[in-house]
């Protein structure tokens, strides 16, 4: 009987606790009540003479959510913006992410971020501070993609995507694909980043985001986002100065200070040394820094076949790079060797006989040369700015432990001198769903 | 009785160790945990059943008076009681933390603290057999998980990170053993489950069995976190198993799986929880010499959420004590003094021949 109880009272008091939770926890965060952020913008700002933290965020913009969404508006015709852009000044992070609820009733949830753009005055002036801050909490992830914007990190949450809903998913696409399409921008989410500012063989490298005005002129960019203070319909039937002078007007000078007719691209790396930005690699370099950390794994280099001009383009689908430390008596030596296949896609004027064994073996070893001189660019870029953005130091570290020892705490007086062979092997394992180049007679 | 065990192991080893372990033997972290210290969990093991044969109807607590004389015995008895109760507080404490800091961060401490403590209390009340078919139930979905949560997590294995081996040589790593040993070590607890084993002759070979596949599960758990994280970046973390978890990302729709070690993690503790109650429960009543350890239990589980807010309210408070006391403390506790009893034991022929039992 005591046991039994004993046994009521314990249950009771459980399916009381149980009761309790219904009503939800203390932590409770209800959907209607977040701002569910998808893209993070840092950047480093002077106000009256004082440092200041710039935090933007995008998110959903309520009011557009429900309206005419930008399914089936198509391309030129304006859509509702579906992202929201705020930003906060701040003398730390953390302080301008709270100051933002004096103007959101919002909680800023950062559970989706997707990227995380950082300002190039930021990430001159060091990113330890918002990699911890990213890092530390718990809701950002270790795969939130990371870049850096030429110009200010406001301005690209501010600009226009062009073939998707919000920017943060256009970036985070573009970023994810480009590995396996071009590989001209060597991406990094913020674990790699995390890895690259602590190990001490291994700088951290981005990559670069860029704005422009859409070069069609008929792009709904230009013309900025519906609802937007200066559209051009506006202006139009304002009919103060007329229509055409106006689109020159907004389309000229004015173009500049509008972030929010602009739109933006990945292209090149931004290369960082400890954990500050100290230069960007081009496309082709980043194409070469691609390979040596084998990170590319689809793109085309164009190569020029017995002609002064690029007349010919080959497609690869696959490549793999071991890098081998070689240490002697005369320093410090890495072997590259990148082993890839693809396809042979363009054949300007019938150059290469694509039915001669010989030619395709000729037009393999120009690719190869091209393969090879991206990388030795970007080596001898990176070299002269001693970043090793590469890891070289991580695989020594790897390799020969006791000789890293003995170089670690010099690793950036070695590092400019180290020298790079690099040798690629790619094949061209068919030519496409024709054989020989249409020969014009 | 193994699956028990293997729990105790799976929540707060997998959780807060591999960070430290990491910072200590770096890319060998898998060594330490696995070859390393098992040599460690094979001294106690032994000790803890030696000790059981010799006294096989009666928990460590009993038999401490018959071997040291009454007031010595009695004396350590309750020392041991109150290890037990603080080892019970700290779980409970190191459960409550992790809840907080990767879910709950708004919730109270000290609510997750009652919460976790009345589930383990209850199951403590209804006995050792009842919890033992809970880890039935749980064991098998846990060990399901942890499987395919370390095999999903593999895809980025990045083998090189595992390299250099023994760079600094054996010492760090067996420091790293030492300082893992603590959690290794809790099979000690076989000396206050042994009179409940149904199967006493096989006690030793249950306790290898755990041994073993302990092993291998930890040194593939530290494994793939060093493999994927690298050493530095892994120790610079405080749940690195969850972040692993986290990280995972199979074909950009198979992700934000961390809830499931979450409920996972939660279950196993509350199965250690309630283990440890249930020893802590046993503990304070031989001591008292109380006929039913049941009544103990309410007064054990107000002492141990009391003292876990009291002494861990912080998370420094809690990853100085577990990561520099708590390493000597089980040295001390679970080998030391257990081995000392064994011998004082064998001099003084107190307790059954090993021989006459079997």
């Amino acid at each position: 009987m005591r046991s039994n109880r004993g046994f009521s009272i314990v249950s009771l008091a459980l399916v009381a606790l149980l009761l309790l939770n219904c009503t939800g926890c203390w932590d409770r965060r209800e959907v209607g009540t977040l701002d569910v952020v998808t893209m993070l913008g840092f950047d480093r700002i002077v106000k009256d003479g004082k440092p200041l933290i710039l935090m933007s965020i995008l998110t959903l913009n309520i009011n557009a959510m429900g309206g005419p969404g930008p399914t089936g508006s198509g391309m030129g015709v304006s859509p509702t913006s579906l992202g929201f852009v705020g930003s906060q000044e701040g003398e730390t992070i953390q302080d301008a992410l709270r100051e933002m609820a004096l103007r959101s009733p919002r909680l800023i949830y950062m559970g989706h971020v997707l990227v995380i753009v950082i300002g190039e005055g930021m990430a001159r002036d060091g990113i330890q501070q918002l990699v911890d801050f990213c890092d530390r909490s718990k809701d950002v992830r270790y795969r939130t993609e990371m870049v850096t914007c030429q110009g200010s990190a406001l301005e690209a949450l501010e600009s226009q995507p062009e073939f998707e809903a919000l920017s943060s998913t256009e970036t985070y696409r573009i970023i994810m694909n480009s590995a396996s399409r071009v590989s001209k921008t060597l991406p990094a989410n913020l674990f790699s980043v995390v890895y690259g500012l602590m190990t001490p063989g291994r700088d951290a490298a981005m990559p670069r985001m860029y704005l422009f005005l859409p070069p069609e002129r008929g792009s709904f960019v230009r013309r900025g986002p519906a609802g937007g203070t200066i559209t051009l319909d506006q202006q139009g039937q304002q009919g103060e100065t007329g229509a055409k002078e106006d689109f020159n007007r907004v389309l000229g000078v004015e173009e500049a200070r509008h972030p929010e007719r602009k739109t933006m691209a990945m292209g090149g790396t931004a290369v960082f040394q400890g954990d500050k930005l100290v230069d960007w690699l081009n496309e082709e370099e980043s194409m070469g820094a691609m390979f040596v950390d084998s990170q590319a794994s689809g793109g085309s280099i164009p190569f020029a076949f017995r002609s002064p001009e690029k007349n010919a383009s080959y497609t690869f689908q696959s490549a793999k790079t071991s890098v081998k430390p070689v240490i002697s008596q005369d320093g410090i030596a890495f072997e590259v060797m990148i082993k890839g296949s693809g396809v042979l896609t363009e054949d300007r004027n019938a150059a290469i006989d694509l039915t001669k064994e010989s030619d395709i073996k000729a037009a393999e070893q120009l690719v190869d040369e091209e393969a090879e001189r991206y990388c030795q660019e970007a080596v001898t870029k990176c070299q002269s700015l001693n970043s090793d953005i590469f890891g070289f130091g991580d695989l020594i570290h790897k390799t020969d432990p006791a000789f890293w020892k003995q170089i670690r705490d010099r690793w950036r007086d070695y590092f400019p001198g180290v020298k790079v062979q690099v040798t690629a092997r790619f094949t061209i394992e068919n030519t496409g769903v024709t054989g020989e180049a249409i020969k014009t007679r | 009785m193994l699956f028990i065990f293997l729990i105790f192991e799976a929540s707060s080893a997998i959780l807060y160790t591999p960070a430290r372990v990491a910072a200590l033997a770096g890319p060998d972290s898998w060594f330490a945990v696995s070859l390393g210290d098992v040599f460690y969990g094979l001294l106690v093991l032994l000790v803890a059943v030696a000790l059981g044969k010799r006294f096989p109807a009666q928990v460590f607590t009993e038999y401490l008076p018959e071997i040291l004389g009454k007031i010595p015995g009695k004396l350590l008895a309750a020392a041991y009681a109150l290890i037990i109760i603080h080892f019970g507080s700290l779980l409970l404490n190191e459960g409550s933390t992790f809840i907080q800091l990767t879910l709950l961060s708004l919730t109270p401490p000290v609510v997750l603290d009652t919460v976790l403590a009345v589930v383990a209390i209850y199951g403590a009340y209804l006995g050792i057999e009842v919890i033992a078919r809970e880890n039935g139930m749980v064991f098998p979905v846990w060990a399901l998980m942890v499987v395919l949560l370390l095999s999903l997590a593999a895809i980025d294995l990045n083998f090189s990170n595992l390299k250099p081996v023994f760079e600094n040589g054996l010492l760090p790593v067996l420091r790293a053993s030492s300082f893992h040993g603590g959690w290794r070590g809790e099979v000690f607890f076989m000396l206050m489950l042994y009179p409940y084993l149904n199967q006493k002759h096989e006690a030793l070979k249950t306790g290898l069995l755990y041994l073993g596949s302990v092993m291998i599960l930890a040194g593939t758990v530290h494994a793939v976190i060093v493999g994927v994280f690298g050493d530095l970046v892994t120790a610079h973390m405080i749940f690195p198993f969850e972040r692993l978890v986290r990280y995972i990302s199979l074909g950009n729709f198979l992700e934000r799986l961390e809830i499931v070690v979450i409920i996972f993690l939660i279950a196993a503790y509350i199965i250690k929880l309630a283990v440890v109650y249930h020893s802590a429960g046993i503990a304070v009543a031989s001591t008292l010499g109380l006929k039913n350890y049941r009544i103990t239990l309410i007064p054990i589980a107000l002492m141990a959420i009391i003292l876990s807010r009291v002494l861990y309210g912080t998370y420094l408070k809690l990853s100085n004590y577990l990561f520099h006391d708590w390493p000597i403390e089980a040295l001390i506790v679970e080998l030391a003094i257990p081995a000392l009893i064994l011998l004082i034991a064998v001099i003084r022929k107190k307790g059954g021949a090993p021989d006459a039992q079997q």
